[in-house]
């Protein structure tokens, strides 16, 4: 009973090193590195000084082709959920969002979005140029155009993790892109692990 | 020593006294020494553990819990403002360590106030801290290295307070504990439909099934430790909950396709029964933990129903007359039941 405190030890040290192995593996083993352009509209937070800034993967706003009816069944989706696609009425509840890897490919218009370019329920299903990461895939409402209907559609809801972590001399540099005349910033290197982390390597 | 057993001991010192001196039962010398050792012995062991216990004590120890709740309160809110503050200033080798060590060093801490203040008020701050600082730990290194989200955080934070808990003795910490465990096992209900781990949250069954399980299990899962009144309280919270809230949105239930009123209805006749059941099963098991839960819900039950039958075309005041009439119905019922049981006992 002296020792109770060996076991939280032990937790404690367990789940630190199950969290970070991983991550020191991705790092160092073959990641590959993607050049990207940062604009304004892609960070979250800091819009005070005590509010920290993160780096958004913003996805396009357009319907995703990838999405089409046997993908999403291969995802889990039922048929009772499917038949819901296209609807313009308002459901009660949407089915429970699924897990995907996706492809995101950075689009070059003047928001730069990242566009989704393959989806599947397996990592070597979407492999391609690009960022291969996590992500949730739903079906729920939504407005493709201001002017469109709202309507029930497949979409991929965030990538898994939505956003990334700047360090603060990384956020200092991004954070001036809400102030000054050019809104996006290019070359951020962003890195990619073979496990679908994803991580800010540079930014200039 | 419980205070159970105090207390019987008090008693049947005082019934013995009064059964000699009416002539029904007198013991003989070398039993009455043996039964005497026996209770010195114990009395004993309790001075040396904790305090005597009188009313005035009991009425410090309740002052202690709360002070016990304000102080991990108070030092958990130091420990995370502390980091926030100086957060930015630190780099990646610094920013690791200094929220990676602290639950060790607070688990190890709690071990040493353990040790020296056998009343274990200071420990469970201690390990209270602790817990909330691995919280804290695992959020920030998720945060710092964009790892996804994971139901497992949920675990390794309830493992971690169990480990402290059973290891001390800690009810407070193992309440943490059992909520850690209970939320990973109220999200495994995702597995089957292998839908985002997170959405199991979204349906309630699976959380009354978590309550049930601590409920039926209580004295199996708090094993040679004092907390089956623990496992029967979280239980009994999460069992009550799922059943109130299924009872008033089939949104929140497996069955939210099929026909709301009906799905509504059946959790309704479900929520009325087992509350029923908790109150039966508190009184005749001598559970009162599980009886104030089981009769909370059943008064928010009744008040829920009585909204949605009366609120729309009967007076205001009327209604809550009503809702007061319910309320006396509640207390005069309980009376009852606690007559009967006093009877039987």
């Amino acid at each position: 009973m002296t020792r109770g405190w060996l076991g939280a030890v032990a937790v404690a040290v367990i789940v630190n090193a199950a969290m970070l192995l991983p991550v020191y593996r991705a790092h160092n083993g073959g990641a590959r590195i993607v050049d990207a352009a940062v604009c304004s509209d892609h960070l979250m937070g800091g819009y005070s000084q005590t509010d920290r800034i993160r780096l958004g993967l913003p996805l396009d706003h357009v319907p995703v082709t990838a999405l089409d009816h046997a993908r999403l069944v291969e995802l889990g989706f039922s048929d009772a959920d499917l038949v819901q696609i296209g609807d313009t009425t308002p459901m009660r509840r949407f089915p429970p969002s699924r897990p995907a890897w996706v492809r995101l490919v950075q689009r070059t218009d003047s928001t730069q979005p990242w566009r989704v370019a393959a989806v599947g329920s397996r990592r070597d299903d979407v492999a391609g140029t690009g960022m291969v990461v996590r992500a949730r895939v739903a079906i729920e409402h939504w407005v493709w155009t201001p002017e469109g209907p709202v309507r029930v559609a497949a979409t991929v809801r965030r990538t898994e993790p939505a956003s990334l972590y700047l360090r603060d001399d990384r956020a200092a540099r991004l954070r001036t892109l809400r102030v000054g005349p050019s809104r996006c910033i290019t070359p951020v290197r962003l890195g990619n692990g073979t496990d679908g982390s994803v991580w800010v390597e540079s930014v200039p | 020593m419980a205070r159970s057993r105090r207390d019987a001991i008090d008693a049947f010192g005082e019934e013995l006294a009064r059964l000699e001196a009416e002539g029904v039962l007198v013991l003989r010398q070398v039993e009455r020494e043996r039964v005497a050792a026996h209770h010195a012995s114990l009395r004993t062991a309790q001075d040396e553990s904790e305090a005597p216990d009188t009313p005035t004590v009991r009425r410090l120890a309740a002052g202690m819990r709360i002070a016990t709740l304000l102080g991990a309160f108070a030092l958990s809110a130091a420990y995370a403002l502390f980091v926030d503050a100086n957060w930015a200033a630190l780099s990646l080798t610094a920013q690791l360590p200094l929220v990676m060590a602290p639950p060790i060093v607070l688990a190890i801490l709690t071990g040493v106030a353990a040790q020296r203040e056998p009343s274990r008020y200071v420990a469970s701050v201690v390990a209270t801290v602790a817990v909330i600082a691995f919280a804290v730990n695992l959020i920030v290194v998720g945060s710092l290295f964009n790892l996804p989200e994971s139901r497992h955080a949920f675990l390794a934070v309830g493992l971690f307070a169990m480990a402290l808990a059973y290891g001390y003795r800690l009810a407070l910490v193992l309440v943490l504990g059992i909520l850690g465990v209970g939320l990973w096992f109220w999200s495994l209900a995702s597995i089957p439909s292998g839908a985002w781990w997170s959405t199991a949250f979204e349906q309630l069954e699976p959380l009354a099934l978590t309550g049930l399980v601590a409920i039926v299990l209580s004295r199996r899962l708090a094993g040679s430790a004092p907390f089956a009144d623990e496992y029967r309280v979280m239980g009994s919270l999460a069992l009550a909950g799922a059943l109130l809230i299924l009872g008033q949105t089939a949104n929140a239930s497996y069955f939210h396709g099929a026909d709301g009123r009906i799905v509504e209805g059946a959790y309704q006749v479900v929520g009325a029964m087992t509350f029923a059941a908790m109150i039966a099963v508190g009184l005749r098991r001598d559970w009162p933990e599980m009886v104030r839960v089981g009769t909370g819900a059943a008064f928010i039950f009744l008040v829920m129903r009585l909204v949605d039958w009366f609120w729309d075309w009967i007076p205001k005041w009327l209604f809550f007359l009503v809702i007061g009439a319910v309320a006396m119905g509640v207390v005069l019922l309980l009376r009852r039941l606690r007559l009967r049981q006093a009877v039987q006992a």
